[in-house]
């Protein structure tokens, strides 16, 4: 099997503070390698047998290198860094052209391509998505569990209310919906073993993009606004002594049968 | 008029880290050195004793207060502004800063209002192209400046820089009679074993005691005494018995990329002998802590609950040394470190690598685990057994005696049938050993077991308190440490600087009679 995961260099956004004049604290927030993007390549890892091989790649500027060096750590096999200024400001339609791009030219035989489900600094949740329609895969969302067998590929995906377990095509597009609380940290000897392997950088014309199909000159979306979205919440207090009452009445209130 | 607020039962003034309880009506709540002054002169006048207090991290009972009223610094804090001299930039603080607090400045580079200490400091360390950090780590980040000052805090990363008196530019006090002076180092300095200060209306002058302390060994056993000594010593490690201080000027130096590493193995003994070797053998070490078998399997016991690890991967079962390494050349270190712990039944495949501050963070906050639930448990015993505290070593003992100190450790605990973990700072030969106390039996056992330590690492040319001071739990170490004379010689300074004794009555030196 060959697995290609796409992942992103991220500001930390649980290390950002709001200060008095409510504006966002950027100064010393270190970049990392996004959590869901973190979680969907271990999953791989934990998953891949003897022969397989876990390429990553990522759209960025140099210094995203840094993120492709820890997916290395953690036992990735090859790292791919797309970086070009020409690509810079691309919005998620561009974002998702120049990642098909870089799977056709640089890795058309990949088995399985494999996201988070987003970002968590602007977590649109579209990419993975939009790249599956470009490159006419089938895509599977939310997706908690993968296993491959003599049967080929299966997953399950988590639609909140209910839990789905399907046959995942070869050549599909993956997307993993959550975050390992627990991170993952590597080993020294795995970490020796990466600065053996190098990044490899693509550019725009590595990608075979014309300059008005990617960055700024690509990207369609126009922010018009932003807002906070209030949610409205009902609130009922109770006061239980007894704590086996209390966990019915939670599994009352919430639908689940205890 | 300052603020004074009543204190309900069970307030946290009360109490710290020790879990040691005292008692007490007010607490007086200064807003600037101008009211600590005046409370000063308030309870000078009347002889009232005060307990000084800041964020309550000590683990020696040094800001609880015992009947008196408390001074809390809680509301004096913050940055005041930046300068630069031929060593370094530094900042100037108030007291109840905490170091959490100083690291996020310095990270986030927020210089904004802060005063020129010298002319173009503030702009030109903003623009530095590294930011820069305070290196003393105390591991308890939520600890103060002026609580480190006081207890000439340190921690892992004295293996390489030093303790809290290493960076301490200059301080201001505020005296028990209400006078104030600010000391800067190398400004005043003893003639021989005699020296003199103005403050206020005052000029207090005294002979310098003249005990021996072996400044290779961590030390934090009261204040430091020698001939010649600067006057700041004085107040650095003296835990509030001289004066109240109100501001520091702590020197940065520019943050150096580090990477950071567990390395697991078998047993205590490979972990130990590892260690020795790797101290002796790598060169550039920030800091290298030991956690043995117990603490390892402390901390798989709390991964679940302690929202602090919870995000952590699991460590494997064995014990580990924890070290950082300078990024560059790192390869190479670690190439070393590897020979070394494969001689000892390891391999750099049970380790755990960070480069990123996440990393860091998990890490640290793996180590840190260790102390906290066990203090938290010793918290959790307190409603049933409300005479119990925690007993945890603080010992340093020079190079050549750190095995002898290691065995009679564990003998006499094992012996005595008491479950303890041991943990810390290898590098300076001054591990922690935690007892984890189950019943007041084993406490009073625990407790006459933990006098044959000091004893012992006193005998062997170590220190009783290497870091945490002695507050009012370890006064005895005092006597033990350096002699009676010696303390009598403490007193007679006290008498000078406090003549009706009323700043932390009963820390350092044992209440009068
Ligand atoms: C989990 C844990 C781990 C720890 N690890 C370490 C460690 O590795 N190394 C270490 O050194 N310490 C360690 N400590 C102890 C503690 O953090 C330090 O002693 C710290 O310096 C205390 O600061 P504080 O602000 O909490 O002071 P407090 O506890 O409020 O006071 C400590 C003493 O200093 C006096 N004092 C405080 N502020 C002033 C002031 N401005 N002027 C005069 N006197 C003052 C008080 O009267 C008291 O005697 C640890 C504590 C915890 C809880």
């Amino acid at each position: 099997m060959r697995f290609l995961v796409a992942v992103k260099q991220v500001p930390d956004t649980s290390a950002m503070r709001v200060d008095a004049d409510g504006n966002l604290v950027r100064q010393g927030v270190p970049s990392i390698l996004d959590p869901y993007c973190e979680t969907a390549l271990c999953r791989i890892l934990d998953t891949r047998v003897p022969g397989d091989e876990v390429a990553v790649f990522t759209m960025g500027p140099p210094q995203a290198e840094s993120c492709l060096r820890r997916c290395l750590d953690l036992g990735a096999d090859r790292a791919f860094l797309i970086t070009d200024r020409d690509l810079g400001g691309s919005d998620t339609w561009a974002t998702a052209r120049a990642v098909s791009a870089f799977v056709e030219r640089h890795c058309p035989d990949a088995d399985l391509l494999v996201f988070g489900r987003q970002t968590i600094d602007g977590g649109t949740g579209q990419v993975p998505y939009e790249v599956a329609q470009l490159l006419d895969r089938q895509q599977f969302a939310y997706v908690t569990d993968l296993s491959i067998g003599d049967g080929g590929i299966e997953a399950t995906q988590d639609y909140g209310d209910s839990l789905r377990r399907c046959k995942v095509p070869v050549r599909s597009v993956v997307s993993f919906g959550e975050v390992d609380l627990k991170g993952r940290l590597c080993s020294i000897a795995d970490h020796i073993r990466a600065g053996e392997r190098s990044v490899v950088k693509i550019d725009r014309v590595g990608l075979g993009l014309g300059v008005y199909s990617v960055g700024l000159k690509g990207s369609t979306t126009r922010i018009e606004g932003t807002s906070v979205v209030k949610g409205e919440r009902k609130c009922r207090k109770v006061r239980i002594e007894n704590p086996d009452r209390a966990v019915e009445l939670i599994f009352d209130m919430v639908g689940v049968k205890g | 008029m300052f603020s004074r607020q009543r204190i309900q039962p069970g307030s946290p003034y009360l109490t710290d880290e020790s879990k040691l309880t005292g008692e007490s009506r007010n607490v007086a709540l200064p807003f600037s050195e101008d009211e600590v002054r005046e409370i000063m002169r308030v309870y000078n006048s009347k002889g009232n004793p005060v307990t000084v207090s800041a964020m309550r991290t000590g683990v020696c009972g040094g800001c609880v207060p015992m009947g008196n009223d408390v001074v809390s610094l809680e509301n004096m804090s913050g940055a005041v502004g930046v300068g630069r001299d031929d060593r370094s930039y530094f900042i100037r603080l108030l007291p109840c800063t905490t170091l959490e607090e100083l690291d996020r400045i310095l990270l986030e580079r927020s210089f904004d209002g802060l005063e020129d200490l010298t002319p173009g400091a503030v702009e030109s360390l903003s623009s530095e192209p590294v930011s820069y950090f305070y290196p003393v780590d105390p591991t308890e980040m939520g600890g103060s400046i002026g609580g480190n000052v006081a207890t000439n805090a340190s921690g892992p990363r004295t293996y390489r820089y030093g303790t809290t008196r290493d960076w301490v530019r200059s301080i201001r006090v505020v005296f028990a009679d209400g006078g104030v002076t600010e000391i800067r180092r190398g400004e005043c300095v003893a003639e021989g074993n005699r020296i003199g200060f103005p403050a206020g209306r005052c000029y207090y002058s005294f002979d310098v005691p003249s005990y021996h302390v072996d400044g290779r060994v961590k030390n934090a056993t009261g204040p430091r005494f020698q001939e010649g000594m600067d006057l700041i010593d004085l107040f650095i490690g003296s835990e509030g018995i001289f004066g109240i201080i109100t501001m520091v000027e702590v020197y940065l130096i520019p943050r150096v990329p580090t990477v950071s590493c567990i390395q697991f193995f078998p047993d205590d003994a490979s972990a130990l002998g590892a260690a020795k070797r790797i101290r002796s053998e790598v060169a550039g070490l920030e800091f290298l802590e030991f956690m043995d078998k117990g603490s390892i399997d402390l901390i798989r016991s709390v991964m679940d609950r302690d929202p602090l690890v919870v995000g952590s991967p699991v460590p494997p079962e064995g014990s580990a040394l924890f070290f950082d390494i300078p990024e560059e050349g790192h390869l190479d270190t670690l190439g070393t470190i590897g020979e070394i712990v494969r001689s000892y039944g390891s391999s750099l495949e049970d380790s755990w690598f960070g480069s990123t501050l996440e990393d860091f963070r998990r890490m640290r906050e793996l180590r840190h685990a260790v102390p906290k639930s066990i203090f938290e448990y010793v918290a959790s015993l307190k409603s049933a057994m409300p005479k119990i505290h925690k007993l945890g070593t603080d010992m340093a003992v020079p190079d050549g005696a750190a095995d002898e100190m290691m065995s009679f450790y564990r003998s006499r605990l094992d012996e005595a049938g008491l479950e303890y973990v041991i943990f810390g700072h290898i590098g300076n030969n001054h591990p922690h050993v935690e007892i984890i106390l189950r019943s007041m039996e084993e406490y009073e056992k625990a407790k006459a077991i933990y006098e044959e330590f000091a004893a012992k690492a006193v005998s062997l040319g170590g220190s009783c308190s290497a870091e945490h001071g002695l507050g009012r739990i370890k006064t005895r170490y005092l006597p033990l440490s350096y002699g009676e004379e010696a303390v009598a010689a403490i007193r007679t300074i006290k008498d000078v600087m406090d003549p009706k004794g009323i700043l932390n009555p009963g820390v350092i030196l044992e209440a009068v009679r």
